[in-house]
């Protein structure tokens, strides 16, 4: 007996052979389309107008202090001790930006940690109870991330045609901070955007895994969460973030 | 064979019926007018930055959908080996029911009692729903234009905004019935209530279901496309994903987004990019990463393999739903989504409906369009519209056994499309029970009697005799009582024709005539009564010079 998948195959390679069309498999020609290309010293002033097209908020920043600031200035005057939600690589390497947050009565919220699950257990060596704490922290963690006022990650790629942030999973847990609060927050090193769709397509193709295994999830986040369903009028955060931020800074690593 | 269930759901007894209640709806027609026109605007701002790059990014995106049609057995089993490959699971769904079957037994499996739903016309296509809800398990549509149509009651009237067809004072006495809260008139305060309602079903639900925008065959990654995040909602927040896809929706290779992902926003609401594009590949890779632990593609066929077997009709698997023919359609402007009676309105819908349902059930649609041929001109993959229109006219209206080739392979004149039914039961089952007169049976008398006035139309106009001879008669018939200039309704049968257009008053000399008296000067004084003329080449016209190069 043929499974469902042997019978729908079938079908296809009949009605090809119907319709005349079966041909022996040749590789698709490739697309030489007209691809602009922006001067690399223009890529973040392309990204901020792209961005600032589609009511995003783009800034650049010199130091980690005007960061601190910027972020201060986005905090709700009134409502109490506001959560803000940072990823771990905010943490690790904008330990001044943490401080001043500190200092403004704000209660700071991370996902939770990785280490513990990832390098202790091997395939195969994740024990019920460590499963059933990393599910437990992993609630936790959601409850307090839908309070959270803000969300603050960092950017693995960025499109200056578009302008988009391209975030991936794997390193880094910023798919539901950059989706949960109402204000998202991205520190984008300027060394990471790239001029547009296709150069990322290229760019982000080599990082994947040895076996060219793309990340579980990689997200890309033009501006804020829309909709136009009532009457095609625009309205924002439906879903996701109210408001999208990006402060541009100077790279201080190389991107990888 | 009908692949879709369209059991209940028909909002009007007939095609005709369906019109009419739409012309009547000030408010829809409004609405109509509105949506049409920004969504047109908004897309020629956006193609206009493009110039020529927009052809050939069509002609790119179609070339890709041939290609990958021509080998599509071979690019679905990769797509499928891959995403196993990274701890999904495919299965491999022949119908609807096969389908309908699998998620249910999954849900109940997993203790799923509520599962959150992204926007999917494939749902709609095999009304998931249903089942789930058969099975007891409440599937709440989380896009805010589906969330407002699913509240109502009613289904979507367009492919990317399925609420359309509702006034904003309507949603908001909508959710204030509904939901039990007081919603103004106002468009912040509805989405801040839908935002915070359907929060809490995220956060609940133990399934999220989607459909996919593309399925990469290299990777085995999923993309799905959209403004408002509630897809990343629900591939982030459940346990268990499930994704439908009809076989079509495959793409060989991650460098073809570079065209789909420019073209399909740009076509659909005139965006360069969405707010969110998500590429989901697998499951997680680590107990501490965001996101499902299952995830279930549901590959279906669903009638997509007899529409690729007739090469005549392949390309409507092109398609992908952008809905941007719709917006540029003058008949979808009028008469909005409902009235095509299924899940696909629109010039997409007339081809797309009558090949996954039966050409017997919805004999009308072919026929509701004027060719104008604007559809094929927006439409992102190039697709021939008009021409799979006429050749759906062919086929619903010629019984089988006459289907001639039509410059159609033999191979394709062998499996010409069922005959069609005169059985009354079968033409109950219509999603148009009552249809125009000029469509459905290729037997009925009005068809012979069409067939009859255009045989006697084409011996007219072969000859120039019988022409003069016919426009004589004519003019003498428009001056007898009830058939003159101002009553425009002609006897039956022709006024079924009559009834919405206007029939011409001949002149009372025709061209031939007049030119005969002139001595072939008509008119002499008319080049000195028209304005002045500053072109020689018109004043030579207007003198009636042969000015022929």
């Amino acid at each position: 007996m043929s499974t469902n998948k042997e019978k729908i195959l079938a079908r296809v390679r009949a009605a090809n052979n119907r319709a005349g069309l079966s041909r022996p498999h040749e590789p698709l020609p490739e697309y030489v389309g007209g691809l602009e290309s922006i001067r690399a010293e223009d890529l973040a002033d392309r990204f901020c107008a792209e961005l600032q097209s589609v009511a995003g908020f783009c800034r650049q920043a010199q130091s980690d202090e005007e960061i601190g600031d910027y972020l201060t200035s986005l905090l709700p005057r009134d409502a109490g001790k506001p959560v803000v939600a940072l990823n771990h690589t905010v943490r690790a390497s904008h330990p001044q930006i943490v401080e001043q947050l500190t200092r403004q009565n704000v209660s700071l919220l991370y996902p939770p940690p990785s280490e513990s699950a990832a390098s202790a257990a091997g395939p195969g060596a994740e024990s019920p109870s460590r499963d059933s704490r990393a599910a437990h922290l992993t609630d936790e963690y959601r409850r307090h991330l839908l309070d959270a006022v803000i969300g603050v990650t960092t950017a693995d790629y960025a499109i200056a045609d578009t302008g988009t942030l391209v975030l991936l999973t794997g390193g880094e847990q910023h798919r539901l901070l950059s989706l949960l609060p109402l204000v998202h927050v991205c520190l984008l090193d300027a060394g990471r955007i790239v001029a547009s769709l296709s150069h990322l397509l290229n760019h982000a193709r080599p990082k994947f895994n040895a076996d060219a295994t793309p990340p579980q999830a990689m997200t890309f986040i033009t501006g804020p969460s829309r909709t136009a369903d009532v009457e095609q009028t625009i309205s924002m955060g439906v879903h996701g973030p109210h408001q999208v931020h990006v402060i541009i800074h100077q790279t201080r690593s190389p991107a990888q | 064979m009908p692949h879709g269930s369209t059991n209940d759901r028909s909002p009007q007894a007939s095609f005709a019926d369906g019109v009419s209640v739409a012309l009547a709806n000030a408010q829809l027609q409004r609405a109509l007018s509105n949506a049409t026109t920004k969504h047109k605007e908004s897309r020629d701002a956006s193609l206009s930055v493009l110039g020529p790059e927009w052809e050939r990014m069509r002609e790119r995106a179609r070339e890709i959908k041939e290609h990958t049609l021509a080998h599509l057995d071979h690019y679905l089993e990769e797509f499928a080996a891959n995403v196993e490959r990274r701890g999904g699971s495919v299965f491999w769904a022949n119908d609807a029911a096969e389908a309908n079957r699998y998620i249910t037994s999954l849900a109940q499996s997993r203790g799923v009692r509520l599962a959150v739903k992204g926007k999917s016309m494939m749902t709609e296509e095999i009304e998931l729903n249903s089942a789930l809800a058969s099975a007891e398990v409440e599937a709440v549509e989380t896009d805010l234009g589906e969330y407002i149509v699913q509240l109502a009651g009613e289904r979507p009237s367009h492919i990317t905004a399925p609420a359309i067809h509702k006034s904003r004072g309507e949603i908001a006495s909508l959710f204030t019935d509904k939901l039990q809260v007081s919603c103004a008139d106002d468009t912040e305060q509805i989405t801040a209530i839908a935002r915070r309602v359907l929060r809490e079903r995220f956060a609940r639900a133990g399934m999220g279901i989607t459909g996919v925008n593309f399925a990469v065959a290299e990777t085995g990654t999923i993309v799905l496309v959209e403004n408002e995040g509630n897809i990343r909602m629900a591939t982030t927040l459940p346990r268990v994903h499930v994704a439908l896809m009809s076989i079509e929706k495959v793409i060989p290779r991650l460098e073809d987004l570079n065209v789909f992902l420019q073209v399909l926003p740009r076509a659909a609401s005139g965006q360069k990019i969405t707010s969110y594009v998500s590429f989901l590949t697998g499951t997680k890779r680590a107990p501490h990463e965001e996101g499902p632990e299952e995830l279930h593609v549901v590959i279906l066929d669903n009638g997509r393999t007899e529409i690729l077997g007739n090469a005549h009709l392949r390309e409507s698997l092109n398609c992908i739903r952008c809905g941007a023919c719709l917006n540029a359609c003058p008949v979808y402007q009028k008469i909005g989504g409902h009235a095509y009676g299924w899940i696909y309105p629109g010039p997409i819908g007339a081809i797309l409906t009558p090949q996954l349902i039966g050409r017997e059930r919805a004999a009308d649609l072919p026929f509701a369009s004027t060719l104008c041929g604007a559809c094929r001109d927006v439409c992102p993959v190039k697709i021939d519209i008009p021409g799979m229109l006429l050749q759906l006219r062919h086929e619903i209206k010629e019984p089988a056994s006459m289907v001639e080739p039509y410059a159609v392979p033999d191979a394709y004149a062998a499996r010409a499309p069922a005959p069609q039914s005169s059985d009354p039961a079968r033409r109950q089952d219509s999603i148009h029970p009552r249809g125009f007169p000029s469509a459905g049976s290729g037997r009925g008398l009005g068809n012979r009697a069409e067939k009859l006035m255009f045989r006697i139309w084409a011996m007219t106009v072969k000859r120039a005799s019988r022409y003069r001879l016919a426009a004589r008669l004519a003019r003498l018939a428009q001056k007898l009582p009830g058939g003159k200039d101002g009553s425009r309704n002609s006897m039956w049968p022709l006024s079924r024709w009559t009834a919405t257009r206007d029939m011409k008053t001949l002149p009372a000399r025709s061209f031939r005539e007049q030119w005969a008296a002139s001595g072939g000067r008509l008119h002499p004084r008319a080049a000195s009564q028209r304005p002045q003329v500053d072109n020689a080449h018109s004043q030579a016209l207007l003198a009636g010079k042969n000015v022929d190069k």
